[in-house]
C-alpha cells in the first residue's frame, strides 16, 4: 500500500519568502484528497514538493518510506503521477501523441499497441475521441484539461497529483471529472491528490480534504464533514457562510455569504 | 455508506461514473473502434517514417544531380559508377573524369553533412528550449564557433599546422553562447524572446571580434577568412569531411536516442521533472551536443543560416511536433536545401561560383518572414 509522509516540511523560493510552514501530512490510505485552499497559499506548491518538482528547504517527503531528495526523478515518476494546472505546448502535437507521452516511463520496444490501448481508454473515459487526431494548441481550455487529465491517467501511477483538474469545464464535467477521479482512487486503490477551489464539489467527493491556510500552513485535514465548517471557512477564506446537510446525498452544502475584506491580507 | 472505499458501494457515484471507472479493466483488443484508432496512428506513424525515407533520397538523388551538374564530369550514370568504384576502391585517381568527380564530390559531401546537422541542431534547440526561434545562429551559438575557427584561419599556417585546432577553438568559443543561454534559462526563466535578443546580442559581439580579427590579420589570411565567412561549402575539401561527418552522424543517432525524452522537455520543464526527467541535465546535453555538431561543420563551411531555423519549421508542417521523427525528417530536408541551395550556386552566374551561405540567405530571409507572418500557424 502506498504511503505519503510529509514531514516539518518548508519550503520558499528564496529564504525571505516562505511558502510553506512546517507541513505535516500522514497520507496512508488510498482514496480522492483534494487540497483547499485561499489564492497563493501555497496549494500548488504542496503538489510538486511531492512529486520532486521543487525540494523542500527544510524537512522530508516520504514516499513509500523512502525520503524522495535520495530518490531519482524517475524513481519518484514510477510512482506519482503530476498534471500541472495548465500547460501549452509550443510545437503542439496531435491529441493521441500528447496523451502517449503520459506513457513514456512504460514505454518499451513493441509496446505501442499496449500502450495505444491505455491511451484509448483514457480518451474514452475523458469523452474526447473526437479530438483524437486534432493539435493540441487548437483546442479550448476545457478540451486542453480533459486531454491533460488522460495524460495524467495513463501513467499508471499509485498516486496522482492534479492541480486545479477541474478549472475551466463546464459543471457537468467538473462534476463527473470529481466523480471519476472518486472513483479511480476507490477501483484502483490509488491515491489521488487534487488541488480544489469548489468548496460544494469538495465536501461531495473527497474522501479526505486538507486545508491550508495564511500564510501557508495546515489549518484542517480530516473528513469533509470535519474540515468544511463554517467556522473554518471564515476563518481561512474569510468569507460568511452556512453549512448546512445536503437532503438527497447527506454530504456538506456550503452557502456562501458576504467576503470579509481586510486589506492587509487582500493586498491593498 | 458516506466513506466506503468500494466503488460498487459507494452511492455518490453516478452509473455513468461506474460504468467509465469498469472500462478502465475491460480489454479493448476487441473492440472495433479502438482497432481503428490503432490503425490510423499506425498508418500516421508509416507516413511519418515514408516522409522521412523519401528526403534521405531525394538529397541522395540531388547529391548526385549536383556532383554531374558541374563541369568536366560525366552524366548520372557514369558519376554513379565513379562514386560507386571510389567506395569500394577501385576507381583510377589518375583519370581525370574521375578527378573531377572527385574534386567536385567533396563540397557536395559537405552541404549533404552540413544540411543535416545544421538542421538537426535547429531542431533539437527549438524544442530543448520551446522556442520557435531558436537555432545555432539566432542564439550566437555559430556566431561563437565563427570567432573559434576565425583565429585559427587567421593566424594562417601558425595553428592550422595543428589538425583539428579549428574544430576544437571554435567549440571552445561555441560554449560560451550556450552557457549564457542556460544562465538565462535558469536566471529568468527564459522567456523565448529573452533568448533570442541574448542571442543577437551574443552574435553583435562575436561578428564584431570576428571583424577585428579580419582587420588585423590583413592580407592573404584576410582574403581566406572572406571566403570562409561566406558561407561556402566549396571550401570543404576530403580531408575536412571525416570530423563533419562524424559529427553529424554521432549527433542524429544521439538526439535521435534522447527524442523521446525531448518530447516530455517539449512540453514544460516541471512536466519534464514529474515525468522523471532531469529537465536541467537533458537540457545541458542537448545544447552541448548542438555546440559540437555546429562547431564541427561550421568550421569547415562558414556561417550558414537559416537551414537551422528553417528546416525545422517546414518539416514539423508535414511530420508533426514529435521530436522521434521531427530530428531525422529535419536531418534529411536540411541535406536537401543545402545540396539544392549548393548547385544553384554553381549554375546560377556560371562559371562565378555563388557561396551556399549566401544563396541559403537569399532564399532563407523569405522563408523566415514567411513563417513569421503566418503566426496563427498550426506548427507553432
Amino acid at each position: 500500500m502506498t504511503t505519503i509522509e510529509i514531514k516539518n516540511v518548508d519550503f520558499g523560493y528564496d529564504e525571505e519568502h516562505i511558502v510553506l510552514h512546517d507541513i505535516n501530512l500522514d497520507i496512508r490510505d488510498p482514496g480522492l484528497y483534494c487540497v483547499i485552499g485561499p489564492n497563493g497559499v501555497g496549494k500548488s506548491t504542496l503538489a510538486k514538493c511531492v512529486s520532486k518538482i521543487v525540494n523542500p528547504l527544510n524537512g522530508e517527503v516520504l514516499l513509500n518510506g523512502q525520503n524522495i531528495k535520495e530518490m531519482s526523478h524517475r524513481q519518484v515518476a514510477e510512482v506519482v503521477g503530476y498534471v500541472p494546472a495548465f500547460s501549452q505546448d509550443v510545437f503542439s502535437m496531435s491529441v493521441v501523441d500528447t496523451i502517449m507521452i503520459g506513457r513514456h516511463n512504460h514505454r518499451r520496444w513493441g509496446s505501442r499497441k499496449k500502450d495505444m490501448e491505455v491511451v484509448y481508454k483514457a480518451m474514452k473515459i475523458m469523452r474526447i475521441m473526437n479530438l483524437a487526431q486534432r493539435k493540441f494548441n487548437e483546442l479550448s481550455a476545457g478540451q486542453h484539461q480533459k486531454v491533460s487529465i488522460a495524460r495524467g491517467l495513463v501513467q499508471e501511477t499509485e498516486v496522482l497529483i492534479l492541480d486545479e483538474p477541474t478549472a475551466n469545464l463546464d459543471v457537468k464535467f467538473q462534476v463527473y471529472v470529481m466523480e471519476l477521479l472518486r472513483g479511480v482512487a476507490e477501483q484502483l486503490g490509488i491515491i489521488i491528490l487534487t488541488i480544489c477551489h469548489d468548496l460544494n464539489v469538495t465536501a461531495k467527493y473527497a474522501h479526505k480534504v486538507i486545508m491550508l491556510e495564511r500564510p501557508g500552513k495546515i489549518f484542517a485535514f480530516g473528513t469533509p464533514e470535519e474540515v468544511l465548517t463554517a467556522d473554518n471557512i471564515e476563518r481561512v477564506y474569510g468569507i460568511k457562510c452556512q453549512v448546512v446537510e445536503e437532503e438527497m446525498y447527506k454530504v456538506p452544502l456550503v452557502i456562501l455569504g458576504e467576503p470579509i475584506m481586510n486589506d492587509e491580507i487582500d493586498g491593498i | 455508506m458516506r466513506f466506503t472505499s468500494n466503488i460498487n458501494e459507494d452511492d455518490l457515484l453516478s452509473p455513468a461514473v461506474k460504468e467509465s471507472v469498469g472500462a478502465w479493466a475491460e480489454d479493448v483488443t476487441d473492440d472495433s473502434r479502438f482497432a481503428d484508432t490503432y490503425k490510423a496512428y499506425e498508418k500516421s506513424i508509416r507516413l511519418k517514417i515514408g516522409i522521412i525515407v523519401g528526403l534521405v533520397i531525394v538529397a541522395f538523388l540531388a547529391a548526385i544531380y549536383s556532383i554531374q551538374s558541374g563541369p568536366l564530369v560525366g552524366g548520372m550514370i557514369e558519376t554513379i559508377s565513379i562514386l560507386w568504384q571510389a567506395l569500394i576502391g577501385t576507381a583510377d585517381p589518375s583519370d581525370s573524369t574521375v578527378h573531377w568527380t572527385m574534386y567536385a564530390t567533396a563540397p557536395v559531401l559537405g552541404c549533404l553533412f552540413g544540411g543535416a546537422g545544421l538542421a538537426i541542431c535547429g531542431a533539437i534547440m527549438q524544442s530543448v528550449l520551446r522556442n520557435p526561434m531558436a537555432d545555432p545562429y539566432t542564439t550566437g551559438i555559430s556566431s561563437g564557433a565563427s570567432f573559434g575557427a576565425a583565429i585559427a584561419i587567421a593566424s594562417g599556417s601558425v595553428l592550422l599546422s595543428f589538425p583539428g585546432l579549428t574544430v576544437v577553438l571554435a567549440f571552445m568559443f561555441s560554449m560560451i553562447p550556450v552557457a549564457v543561454i542556460l544562465l538565462i534559462t535558469k536566471i529568468s526563466n527564459g522567456s523565448p524572446i529573452t533568448i533570442v535578443m541574448t542571442g543577437i546580442g551574443i552574435m553583435y559581439v562575436f561578428n564584431a571580434l570576428t571583424s577585428i580579427i579580419r582587420l588585423v590579420a590583413g592580407g592573404t589570411a584576410m582574403s581566406a577568412l572572406d571566403n570562409w565567412l561566406m558561407g561556402d561549402a566549396q571550401l570543404v575539401g576530403w580531408d575536412d569531411l571525416p570530423v563533419m561527418v562524424i559529427v553529424t552522424v554521432a549527433g542524429i543517432i544521439l538526439s535521435m536516442y534522447l527524442a523521446s525524452r525531448i518530447n516530455v522537455l517539449s512540453t514544460g520543464d516541471e512536466n519534464a521533472k514529474a515525468m522523471g526527467i532531469n529537465a536541467d541535465r537533458l537540457r545541458i546535453i542537448c545544447l552541448i551536443i548542438t555546440a559540437v555538431v555546429s562547431a564541427g561543420i561550421i568550421s569547415f563551411t562558414g556561417l550558414i543560416g537559416f537551414v537551422g531555423l528553417v528546416c525545422p519549421h517546414i518539416v514539423r508542417m508535414f511530420t508533426g511536433a514529435d521530436n522521434r521523427y521531427l530530428i531525422p525528417a529535419s536531418a534529411a530536408f536540411g541535406s536537401v536545401l543545402m545540396v539544392v541551395a549548393h548547385m544553384i550556386g554553381k549554375l546560377v552566374i556560371a562559371p562565378t561560383l555563388v557561396p551556399v551561405g549566401i544563396i541559403m540567405a537569399c532564399v532563407g530571409g523569405p522563408v523566415f518572414i514567411w513563417l513569421v507572418i503566418r503566426k496563427n500557424s498550426s506548427a507553432w
